[in-house]
């Protein structure tokens, strides 16, 4: 995520007006109403543990979590085969080693009282040791912290003591500020990824705001967040923006399903580092309030998209004691990049694989405008990997792409088959950058209803982020408590102490975030929200309330009824239990105004045959072990209704689609391609 | 068209449906009579999407249960699953979880058919069925099971049925598995396969006894109430499916969906083990002269002898014989012949039947030869016993089990899938909760067990529970919601590990500080029954995983360490020196402690045992020795006595490092030594055969093998043969 990427994406965009962005862009920047940023970098940085050192000071006897994580951790988005069988299972990389981690003595119990007090001299021990071993930032996060702070905040109090002592300064985050939400290792997982990888993030959409505010642009920048809202990048829980990216694909498939009347889809996005996979049902994507990623947990709500760390930036390796071929973890990102952009990375990637398979056309990279070294390449495969081996490049290019697609193609599987769903009841649209080049192998064998792609895979989330609208989700923490047969006034004192003073505070917050970002906050569309509960349940629905407030006790058996009408409609009638009476351990709110959508036109189809100025020429194409006469195809002239028969490659500026031998490619009245 | 007479299909009671099956599989090896699953073969895709649908549907009806209900045990730590079943009472399929009930659950539904529900009872659409007694069908009384019939029009065509192990069953002593009760009326509420619903609702009768007499009411009814919905549900989806598929296809389908998994299974043992015999043996304690009971002859304490002996046939039958275990005894931990069946299920889907399609086909190829009446695991002819806690020596048989299948895998080259379990857990409760409730608590919070060594690497540190694949601890801060404590360790516990080349996993042990309770009773731990004799689970070489521990901890002062700032307990460490590192009373209560009172700030430990190490530790690679003392995860005197390693700590670099010719010379004087120590065969034989003619063993396990000896032939035979005993002789 730099500002030359998207400094470039903006001139491409533009290009195809044939506009020079780079000229125009003074003229163009001061008439755009919102830049939204969407993309997962941030998650990139977590998953291949680059992102600042940071050190967590939890509570004393809790040093261990990243080590024996919870449980669940070491088998959470697997299939159900292999849920069942043990030997599978595994812990995770530790999110921080162990010796970053450091215990202090202290205690709040769950009535929020403090029931140990805080061994303040523990803490100093704890900041110092964490220190002299230069952590770049410090996450707390202490059992109950979201109900009362007060050793949370002395803790921070401590650390800047020391700090100041010492002449350091290390940003220090508390888990009661920034992710106050039940559950201690989501929420300190949840800490950690934004101290190691969100805060770094802001730094660069700070960056980027700035050039385009140089250029004219007048709001602050916006980004995605995981729940599928937009908000300005100065939004403290800046975490809930690691999964941008995905989701806003995820958005733009929901928009697609109402044009087309599609019901189920797969949604998989593969770019430089990660492979998501989501889901829409009957039309809407699945909400999540603790989400797995990468096989650990997060107390995140986010729209259903699971994440594996595959892409096509990943470093191909041979293991020195066991000679295997290894993929990844770790990724070349963007800079240096593949050892084929020839900015000083050695060690092959996924992509150079593919450059040297002949699927990647070394003139053609983001539209020519990046030459990518093709015998560079070639020799770092031959010397790093070939030769270590004893066999031939392309045995091994081929094994990679083989690899990575199993890897991909099990992972769809494990999405669906852990919820007991069929690719039979389901359509997958591949999105991008790398999608439509993966697309054929890691679908082969899983029998969807069907498989495409579009021309703007690459652009897919952005489309997908530009379909949405502007919209704000807040959530805080209440007690409200009716007891089966409570009179009226008690539902009425309940309702004015508990939640009225909540509903107004996030009102609050809401409108002056509006304001700070433009927006007409007259115009926005606020809806309060509830999580209710029957008494003694651990788990609660989301309800959205049929009142703005409550001014009698019959509003608050309005919002009982509509938390009733919801579970009946989820649980069945008999699961009712109201002489256990009714909880309300959470609120919410939503404000959202509309915004200008794209729309998607239906166009004639043509002819089966793809136009002459769509034919490139030809190329060689290392497949199955030999090599084929490819087509080569401009994706801008394909026409709804042509035709592609594999081996094919199609190339557009900012993607490639490959039709293996065997497959046939065809373009819809909507632009969709399928893949059959 | 014939007058119905029978709710199944055609018009047959489902009596007559049952008995026909036995007969069919009797008469061609097949279920149902099934010699070609020609559906599923014909037209394999249709197939796997119809097996998709029922999944999805128990895999939903599952989730369904844990947002309705009220109980950690099912939100946190999903202690529950769903089964889908032919009107005779046969798993078709279930969904994830505590997958021990695929044969249970309908060994109810065949016990209501046995029963002649049909015609004495009524099984009408709409009706639901509850159940909880072991000598039905079941493990123990906390599993409690909700069943409902499946009709198509008027016709039975299956059952869907939910279990979820409840918290609180109302027994004498305190906890889901009391260990103070010896008569079946102590056991806790039980239920008979009652009808407590009808027309899909709940009877208020039932609502109301259950009010009455549970303290924590509102969980067991939430519970059934998330069970049903999700009962409900899956019906509503096979009727669904039924629609899409057509009755005749549904009704083949299943069946051939069994038939196919039991073939399946076959071909699975035939590819994954050697054939032969594999033996292991268990010595379970039963400590109950301390408790508190009311029939005197109780007050004893036993050990009894569970040999365990399976057969890998060469037609790729597994056959699982007890042949040897001692009698049943006046404690709550006899277990029931379909308890058995519990255990052989989910060591089956974890080890072998694991991709999926499992059902009651997994079981089909497997034989246990019943205990002999009388036996542990047999007591039939006392009906007043109490069976509410058969897990404390099914855990150690079933582990014992994997530990053989291991050694089967890894005889056959499979040397990945070998690895073993054992289990233990804390404390249990009773008392007012930090709200004033009077209720039985758990204190196992979220400690967790390590299992075994892998073949090819250590063990899942604190990932391993025989009862569940779905291993989790839960969270800290939801069970400090429900059980008056606070959780003050979650450290990896060095001591609780089996050595070896690979090590088993560690486990996370219980620390816990009561908190806010006005009054506590603590008691009987559930979990294993062989902490004082450990069962050997190590293998090729590696040693079993530690000793449990239950200690209760009393602070002299508490309030004046808080207020110096001195160190409270977050370590347990070697509990041998805990007296002397810790600031108070230390009180070992035993394998099963007795119900004890216990106050605000005391601090109850159970440190949970991990299963076996694989290989010889002094062979464990040195560098994986420095990484695990790096994290803490070894100890210095262990990695130097057990390890044979010599590590010295880095100050500068802050790690551990190897000092390989002190490392090289300590591993040669250990291999000298153990050839120093060893005997042969002979003398150590003649040696121990001479303290057996003289008696000279404890009184408990002299009685262990006379009460093993009363009951079979074979064992008493096999016994004397192998020590050269006169025949006339007896011990």
């Amino acid at each position: 995520m730099d500002w030359i990427c998207i400094w470039e994406s903006l001139k491409d965009a533009f290009e195809y007006w044939d506009i020079d962005f780079e000229k125009q862009a003074g003229n163009i920047l001061p008439g755009v109403e919102a830049i939204v940023y969407s993309g997962t970098s941030m998650m990139n940085v977590l998953l291949t543990g680059t992102g600042k050192k940071v050190g967590v000071i939890t509570q004393r006897g809790d040093e261990d979590v990243f080590i024996h994580e919870r449980s669940r951790q070491t088998w959470t988005g697997y299939s159900y085969q292999d849920v069942l069988h043990h030997v599978t299972h595994h812990h995770n990389r530790p999110l921080v080693p162990r010796r970053l981690v450091k215990g202090v003595t202290g205690r709040i119990d769950m009535f929020s009282m403090e029931a140990i007090p805080l061994y303040e001299h523990e803490v100093e021990r704890a900041v110092e040791e964490l220190l002299d071993e230069g952590v770049e930032a410090i996450a707390v996060s202490l059992w109950y912290s979201y109900l009362n702070p007060m050793h949370e905040l002395r803790v921070s109090e401590i650390a800047q003591e020391v700090m100041q002592r010492r002449g350091q300064q290390v940003p220090v985050y508390l888990s009661s500020q920034l992710c106050p939400i039940t559950r201690e290792q989501p929420r300190l997982n949840t800490l950690v990824l934004h101290a190691s990888s969100a805060e770094p993030g802001r730094e660069q959409l700070f960056g980027i705001e700035s050039k385009l505010q140089g250029s004219g642009y007048r709001y602050p920048l916006q980004i995605v967040l995981a729940h599928g809202g937009v908000t300005n990048i100065r939004y403290p829980r800046l975490y809930e923006g690691c999964f941008s990216g995905p989701i806003g694909g995820l958005l733009g498939v929901r928009y697609l399903e109402q044009e087309m009347g599609i019901g189920n889809w797969v949604c998989s996005d593969m770019g430089g580092t990660s492979f998501d996979v989501g889901l829409i049902m009957s039309g809407e994507p699945v909400m999540l309030r603790e989400v797995v990623i990468n096989r650990r947990l997060f107390n995140i709500a986010t729209l259903l998209m699971d994440t594996i760390g595959a892409g096509t930036g990943m470093y191909v390796t041979i293991d020195p004691i066991t000679r295997r071929i290894t993929v990844g973890p770790d990724s070349a990102g963007a800079d240096p990049g593949p050892v084929s952009y020839d900015m000083g990375n050695e060690v092959p990637t996924v992509m150079d694989c593919m450059l040297i398979m002949g699927i990647l056309n070394p003139d053609n990279y983001l539209g020519g405008k990046l030459k990518l070294n093709r015998e560079k390449a070639l020799k770092a495969i031959k010397e790093r990997c070939a030769d270590v081996l004893g066999v031939d490049p392309y045995y091994i290019a081929e094994g990679v792409y083989k690899l990575i697609n199993s890897t991909m193609k099990e992972h769809i599987r494990a999405v669906l088959y852990a919820r007991g769903f069929s690719p039979a009841d389901y359509c997958l649209l591949s999105y991008g950058g790398a999608g439509p080049m993966h697309v054929a192998g890691y679908t082969e064998g899983l029998p969807f209803k069907g498989v495409a792609t579009l021309p703007y895979a690459a652009a897919f989330s952005s489309f997908g982020c530009a379909a949405v609208d502007i919209s704000h989700r807040y959530q805080k923490s209440t007690t409200v408590m009716i007891h089966h047969g409570a009179d009226d006034a008690f539902k009425l004192m309940m309702g004015q102490l508990m939640l009225n003073p909540g509903w107004e505070e996030l009102e609050k917050l809401a409108q002056a975030d509006f304001v700070a970002e433009g927006l007409p906050w007259e115009q926005a569309n606020v809806r309060q929200i509830a999580y209710v509960r029957y008494g003694s349940q651990m788990d609660d629905i989301e309800v959205p309330s049929p009142v703005s407030r409550i001014n009698s006790a019959e509003d608050m058996d309005k919002l009982i009824a509509a938390f009733e009408d919801l579970y009946v409609k989820v649980y069945a009638g008999v699961a009712k239990h109201p002489q256990a009476g009714y909880q309300i351990f959470e609120l919410g709110l939503t404000a959202t105004i509309p915004k200008v959508k794209p729309k998607l036109v239906k166009r004639p189809l043509e002819g089966k045959d793809p136009p002459q100025a769509a034919i490139k020429g030809e190329r060689e194409v290392y497949f199955n072990s030999e090599w084929h006469k490819a087509v080569i195809y401009d994706m801008d002239q394909i026409r709804p209704g042509n035709e592609i028969e594999g081996i094919a490659v199609v190339e557009a500026p900012a993607t490639t689609f490959f039709i293996p031998p065997g497959r046939r490619a065809r373009m819809d009245e909507w632009l969709l391609i399928w893949l059959t | 068209m014939s007058e119905r007479i029978g709710i199944g299909e055609g018009g047959k009671t489902i009596r007559q449906m049952m008995e026909e099956n036995e007969r069919l599989y009797l008469e061609t090896g097949c279920y149902a009579g099934i010699t070609e699953p020609h559906l599923l073969k014909e037209d394999p895709v249709k197939g796997e999407l119809f097996h998709s649908r029922i999944m999805a549907s128990l895999i939903a009806g599952r989730e369904t249960t844990r947002m309705v209900s009220g109980s950690p045990f099912v939100r946190e730590v999903a202690e529950l699953c769903l089964g889908i079943y032919t009107p005779e009472g046969d798993n078709i399929a279930q969904s994830t979880g505590i997958q021990i009930h695929i044969k249970l659950m309908g060994d109810n539904i065949q016990w209501m058919i046995n029963k002649n529900y049909e015609e004495e009872v009524g099984i009408n659409d709409g009706d639901f069925f509850i159940a909880n007694e072991p000598v039905i069908s079941g493990m123990h009384a906390a599993d409690v099971y909700d069943i409902l019939p499946i009709f198509w029009e008027d016709e039975l065509i299956g059952w869907v049925s939910t279990v979820i192990m409840e918290m609180d069953i109302g027994a004498v002593s305190p906890g889901l598995m009391p260990t103070a009760n010896v008569e079946r009326g102590t056991d806790g509420l039980k239920f008979c396969c009652e009808r407590i619903g009808s027309n899909d609702k709940l009877n208020r009768d039932f609502e109301h006894k259950i009010e009455i007499c549970l303290d924590m009411s509102d969980i067991f009814l939430l519970d059934r109430k998330g069970a049903i919905a999700a009962n409900i549900r899956v019906r509503e989806d096979i009727k669904r499916i039924i629609g899409e598929f057509g009755l005749d296809y549904y009704k083949r389908a299943t069946r051939e969906l069994i038939e196919e998994e039991r073939r399946n299974q076959i071909v699975r043992i035939k590819q994954r083990m050697v054939p032969g015999r594999y033996r292991g043996v268990v010595p379970a304690e039963f400590p109950m002269a301390d408790q508190p009971v009311s029939w005197i002859p109780a007050k004893r304490d036993t050990i009894r002898l569970i040999p365990i002996q399976m057969d890998v046939l060469p037609s790729a039958g597994l056959v699982l014989d007890f042949e040897g275990i001692g009698e049943w005894g006046w404690h709550p931990f006899n277990g029931t012949p379909q308890a058995v069946w519990g255990g052989v299920s989910i060591v089956t889907v974890q080890t072998l039947a694991y991709d999926g399609r499992g059902n009651l086909g997994s079981l089909l190829p497997i034989e246990v030869k019943e205990p002999p009446i009388d036996s542990l695991f047999n007591p039939s002819q006392i009906k007043k016993l109490a069976t509410s806690t058969p897990w404390a020596p099914l855990l150690d048989v079933f582990g014992m089990w994997t530990h053989l299948l291991g050694i089967a895998f890894y005889l056959r080259g499979f040397r990945e899938e070998t690895f073993n379990y054992r289990s233990s857990a804390g404390w249990q409760m009773a008392g007012y909760d930090q709200m004033g409730n009077k209720r039985p608590l758990l204190a196992a919070g979220t400690g967790y067990f390590g299992p075994g060594a892998c073949g090819v690497c250590d063990g899942v540190d604190c990932g391993g529970w025989l009862a569940t694949p779905e291993v989790d601890m839960g969270s800290a801060e939801v069970w400090e919601l429900f059980v008056p404590q606070m959780e003050l360790s979650h450290r990896l516990e060095p001591y609780s590990v089996g050595y070896g080349r690979f090590r088993s996993g560690l486990a996370v042990p219980t620390v816990v500080m009561i908190h806010r309770s006005q009054q506590l009773v603590g008691s009987g731990a559930l979990g294993t029954a062989s902490d004082g004799i450990i069962p050997n689970l190590g293998q090729f070489g590696g040693y079993p995983g530690g000793r449990r521990n239950n200690l209760l901890l009393r602070y002299d002062n508490l309030p004046e360490l808080m207020e110096k700032r001195q160190p409270l307990l977050h370590e347990v460490g070697h509990p041998a020196d805990l007296k002397d590192r810790f600031p108070g009373q230390v009180f070992d209560v035993g394998l099963i402690p007795v119900p004890t009172e216990i106050y605000e700030g005391d601090m109850l430990l159970s440190v949970s045992t991990a299963a076996g190490g694989l290989g010889d530790p002094i062979e464990r690679d040195p560098a994986w020795i420095t990484a695990d003392m790096d994290n803490g995860l070894t100890t210095e005197w262990q990695a130097s006595n057990i390890y044979c390693v010599k590590a010295r700590y880095d100050e500068e670099e802050k790690r551990w490092k190897v000092d390989e010719v002190a490392t090289r010379e300590l591993r040669e004087a250990k291999r000298k030594e153990r050839l120093s120590r060893g005997v042969p065969v002979k003398e150590w034989w003649q040696r121990y055969r001479q303290r057996l003619m003289d008696r000279d063993m404890d009184d408990k396990i002299l009685e262990m093998y006379q009460s093993s000896m009363r009951l079979s032939e074979a064992f008493t035979r096999e016994f004397k043969d192998f020590w050269a005993m006169p025949d006339d002789l007896n011990l």
